[in-house]
């Protein structure tokens, strides 16, 4: 009854159109004074919630990838792409340029929007003009984008992390991201290769030797901010959190000084927009912490793992219908906030069944990115289709393709937990 | 409300708003600013120095509360629309304006269990900062929920404000 | 009937929790179940500090917390923070379960400002220094490591005056930080050394004892005010039993961590000359501890 009341009023909230954020406090609320709880505990995990250091890296790598993104960096990422592919004159070569370079963006920055529309901005219409058809080039952009969600550095690994209460630490999501990321940008490339023969796509061309030793040259000031991150987090230099704040400065000094195209007087505005960003989705976390609050005092976790249990006692099975679930959740609602409630729910069950959070973390981020790529709620479909200047209608007509594939790398990643979970091992963790 | 009124409230309310939004600014700088520095002090000057964490993260508090309310005036923050859509448009304008009034009460509570728990933390202390009460790390929720009931009376009175091209904010997922 | 919320950091079957859900056990039956202790361990509800307020709030009824908590409001208890203040983890156990023990209770359980009422001590072991470089045996040895402390810096101050560099960092970093090399080691009892999976981190472990501080069961002040005086004397009664209870628990719990450090490959060195450690801390003991000096000879005293 407790927490038909909780879960109840926070769909009643949502369905009204209420910010999701709010409605889970409002709900949160509802269920205290149902439970009789002093409203001041509610408000202790309001900030409480976001009160944590490891959550000081969500507005690093937000602010990082975000002066990457609009300094010019991705445009870089992209030559360096086509210097790469080039040289293979491989047939449907635009395809493979711009899904080499989301991978590489998803190694700078953690938003599946933000790599569409850094990388979907410079290759769709590069695409188009060279006779790929709109939809083809849009599929493409925003289906490579999801490696960005799964490939560190993340910022959704960090809510993952938080959301597990710091069970799951950071550097091992991160590392546990790595391989199954490369496997789906592998996998979309096939398809491509395979669209490429049967559609006729254009030969990739290469760059001349002396454009791209220059191309090359720019892209490495971008692909050293890889190093840094990830590299300093392994050898112990920085801990996550340093990490994102020098991948910062690090972007900062690229842009302001090496590139040299974004102008001083912009700076204030992308702080700005930065903090809308971050203020919005730290406000999530606030008010997902209320939630998780509330549903623990109802032993809701207890409750969902006796549920689990009933159904199956199979963690095969249940990976399946905890997969089912979220694909349907994701459909509906957005990554961070399904995250932020989930998870708490779910880890109780997830370890009762012997499975390891580090990886589930991972089919769940994956799960819910491919949940960014459907209607009714899909905010890197929508922004996608504007980019490639197309309308969501014709995309969905010829993403399904690409869904199957992302299906199917899901189901790898699922029953092998070897590809997640084998560089954390060989790190020790 | 007449029309001088209205124009006065707009003004109170854009000067809430951009005093926030400054403050928050200034603040998200520093803790960019800040966590390079305990990196720089612990290999160059070979002492580290335990004070930039917390106080990254409780200027990262702040920056959360007072942008939050700032994000429900530009409506940045995220919302489910497939309900509301399907609803005949009577009935869409009565659940949005029940959402308003809900978040109203959602400040109001901000507003008063926030001062409560800010009274009832205050003779605890920071473990970082012993001199810093722990109440005041709880004030942004109050200072937030301030903000957010004049940011819906003035949606419910006068309407939204024009966006500001904030639809462009920086990309999440 | 009335469900009484109980939290604490560790899990279920660590000693300090599995004391209270025992407790609990004993309260439903002598109150025919009208009184009854629901158990949120592993941080469900947040860290020591959530708890704490939780309890000031009335949302929580029980928490364990450390004795560091209070000492904002109620000074004295920081006397037990100092280096080296007991000889041992007996002496200790004397000093708690003696009038001084009772006497700091009573000063938090009678300070408004503090919100609540003191239950019982709890033993949390010594506290000793680890780490990956080498085997510490003199104090020479730490000379330049970089360990992790507590926050307070009167700890860190500590780590520094032995010849070590203090690094304060979150407890949920120290694992990762000893790792990549952020620290080289850190210092805690045996069972977290075992819990928190440092054994696969760190190889040295030295027996310095250099911290011994009890910790504290508490009450909502507000909660325990909405309690009978027949019941607020039984959760007292209780509590008391719980204090001695949880010492033969928590000796269980060091025992089979440091069968498991052994059987982990962990190397042990108990054979260490206190002295020379004891003799390097007196500048901490002159910059914090003047204020205690009455307290002080008051525990040394104790026998
Ligand atoms: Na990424
Ligand atoms: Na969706």
């Amino acid at each position: 009854m407790d927490i038909a009341v909780l879960l109840l009023s926070m769909c009643f909230f949502f369905a009204i159109g209420m910010p999701i954020a709010y409605a889970m406090a409002l709900s949160s609320l509802v269920g205290a004074l149902w439970i009789d709880l002093p409203i001041g505990a509610v408000m202790q995990q309001l900030a409480s919630g976001v009160g944590k250091v490891s959550m000081l890296t969500i507005p690093f790598f937000v602010l990082a990838g975000a002066i990457m993104a609009e300094g010019g960096m991705a445009r870089r990422l992209v030559d360096f792409a086509a210097v790469v592919v080039g040289f293979t004159r491989i047939r449907g070569g635009l395809s493979q340029v711009n899904i080499l370079a989301t991978t590489i963006m998803s190694g700078i920055s953690g938003s599946s929007v933000a790599d569409t529309s850094a990388i979907g901005s410079v290759m769709i219409p590069q695409m188009a003009a060279k006779g790929y058809p709109r939809v083809f080039a849009t599929n493409v952009t925003i289906s490579a984008s999801l490696q960005a969600i799964i490939v560190p550095p993340s910022h959704n690994s960090v809510i993952y992390s938080l959301a597990t209460g710091g069970v799951v630490s950071i550097t091992s999501l991160f590392l546990a991201g790595v391989l199954p990321g490369l496997l789906l940008g592998f996998s979309l490339m096939v398809l491509c290769l395979f669209y490429a023969y049967r559609d006729k796509h254009p030969k990739g061309e290469p760059v001349p030797i002396r454009q791209a030793v220059k191309m090359l040259g720019d892209a490495m000031w971008g692909i050293v901010t890889l190093a840094i991150v990830l590299g300093g987090i392994l050898t112990g230099v920085f801990t996550p959190i340093e990490a994102g704040a020098i991948a910062c400065v690090w972007a900062f000094f690229v842009t302001m000084f090496i590139y040299r195209d974004y102008k001083w007087s912009e700076l204030p505005l992308l702080v700005y927009k930065t903090l809308q960003t971050v203020a919005m989705v730290l406000t999530l976390v606030a008010t997902a912490s209320c939630f998780g609050y509330v549903a623990a005092l109802m032993q809701m976790p207890a409750k969902m793992t006796e549920f689990f249990v009933a159904i199956s006692s199979n963690k095969y099975v249940l990976l399946m219908w905890l997969n089912i679930m979220l694909l349907v959740l994701g459909t509906a609602l957005d990554l961070a906030p399904l995250v932020l409630i989930c998870t708490p729910i779910l880890l109780p069950v997830v370890k009762s069944f012997g499975i390891d959070p580090v990886h589930f973390g991972i089919v769940m981020l994956l799960n819910l990115g491919i949940g960014l790529l459907t209607p009714p709620v899909g905010t890197t479909l929508f922004v996608g289709c504007a980019i490639g200047k197309v309308s969501v209608d014709e995309v969905m007509r010829g993403i399904w393709p690409f869904y199957y594939v992302m299906f199917a790398v899901l189901m790898i990643v699922t029953y092998v937990p070897w590809l997640s979970l084998a560089l954390p091992r060989m790190f020790g963790f | 409300m007449s029309n001088s009124a209205a124009g006065i409230f707009r003004r109170l309310n854009d000067a809430v708003y951009w005093t926030g939004a400054v403050v928050a600014c200034v603040a998200l700088v520093l803790v960019s600013a800040v966590i390079p520095w305990a990196v720089y002090t612990r290999y160059v000057l070979n002492s580290a120095s335990s004070w930039p964490e917390p106080t990254a993260v409780l200027l990262t508090v702040g920056i959360t509360f007072i942008g939050s309310a700032n994000c429900y005036r530009q409506r940045i923050h995220m919302n489910m629309t497939v309900g509301t859509n399907l609803l005949p448009p009577l009935l869409r304008r009565a659940s949005l304006f029940l959402s308003e009034i809900l978040m109203g009460v959602i400040a109001i509570f901000m507003v008063i269990w926030g001062l409560r728990l800010v009274r009832t933390t205050w003779d605890n202390s920071v473990d970082e900062f012993p001199w810093l009460s722990v109440g005041i790390t709880y004030l942004p929720i109050v200072v937030s929920g301030a903000m957010m009931l004049l940011f819906v009376i003035e949606r419910l009175t006068i309407g939204p404000p024009p966006r500001d091209g904030a639809d462009a904010h920086v990309p999440v997922e | 009937k009335m469900v009484l919320k109980a939290s604490d950091v560790h899990p279920l079957g660590y000693p300090t929790v599995e004391a209270v859900v025992r407790m609990g056990k004993k309260l439903e039956t002598a109150t025919n179940g009208r009184l009854t202790i629901q158990m949120f361990p592993s941080m469900q509800l947040g860290g020591e500090k959530e708890m704490i307020e939780q309890a000031q709030l009335g949302a929580l009824q029980i928490a364990r917390i450390s004795v560091g908590a209070v000492g904002p409001v109620v000074d004295d208890v920081n006397v037990f923070n100092m280096p080296f203040v007991f000889r041992n983890s007996k002496h200790m156990e004397k000093v708690i379960d003696g009038e001084i023990g009772d006497e700091l209770l009573a000063k938090i359980s009678a300070n408004e400002k503090t919100g609540l009422i003191a239950l019982c001590w709890m033993n949390a072991g010594s506290r000793n220094v680890y780490n990956n470089k080498r085997p510490i045996r003199t104090i020479a040895d730490l000379k330049g490591l970089k360990v992790r402390m507590m926050g307070n810096p009167l700890f860190v101050d500590t780590m520094n005056a032995l010849g070590g560099n203090g690094v304060a960092l979150g407890f949920d970093q120290v694992f990762s930080s000893m790792q990549t090399g952020v620290v080289d080691g850190a210092e805690n009892n045996p069972p977290s050394f075992i819990a928190q999976n440092h054994y696969q981190v760190a190889k040295y472990f030295t027996m310095t004892e250099h911290l011994i501080i009890p910790e504290l069961l508490v009450f909502s002040r507000i909660s325990w005010q909405k309690l009978s005086p027949e019941d607020q004397a039984l959760m007292k009664k209780l509590s008391k039993e719980a204090q001695q209870e949880q010492r033969v628990l928590w000796y269980e719990a060091e025992n089979a961590a440091i069968e498991k450090m052994k059987a982990a490959g962990t190397e042990i060195i108990t054979d260490v000359d206190k002295k020379p450690f004891q003799d390097a801390v007196k500048p901490v003991w002159n910059k914090y501890g003047a204020k205690y000096a009455a307290m002080v000879k008051r525990i040394e005293a104790v026998q």
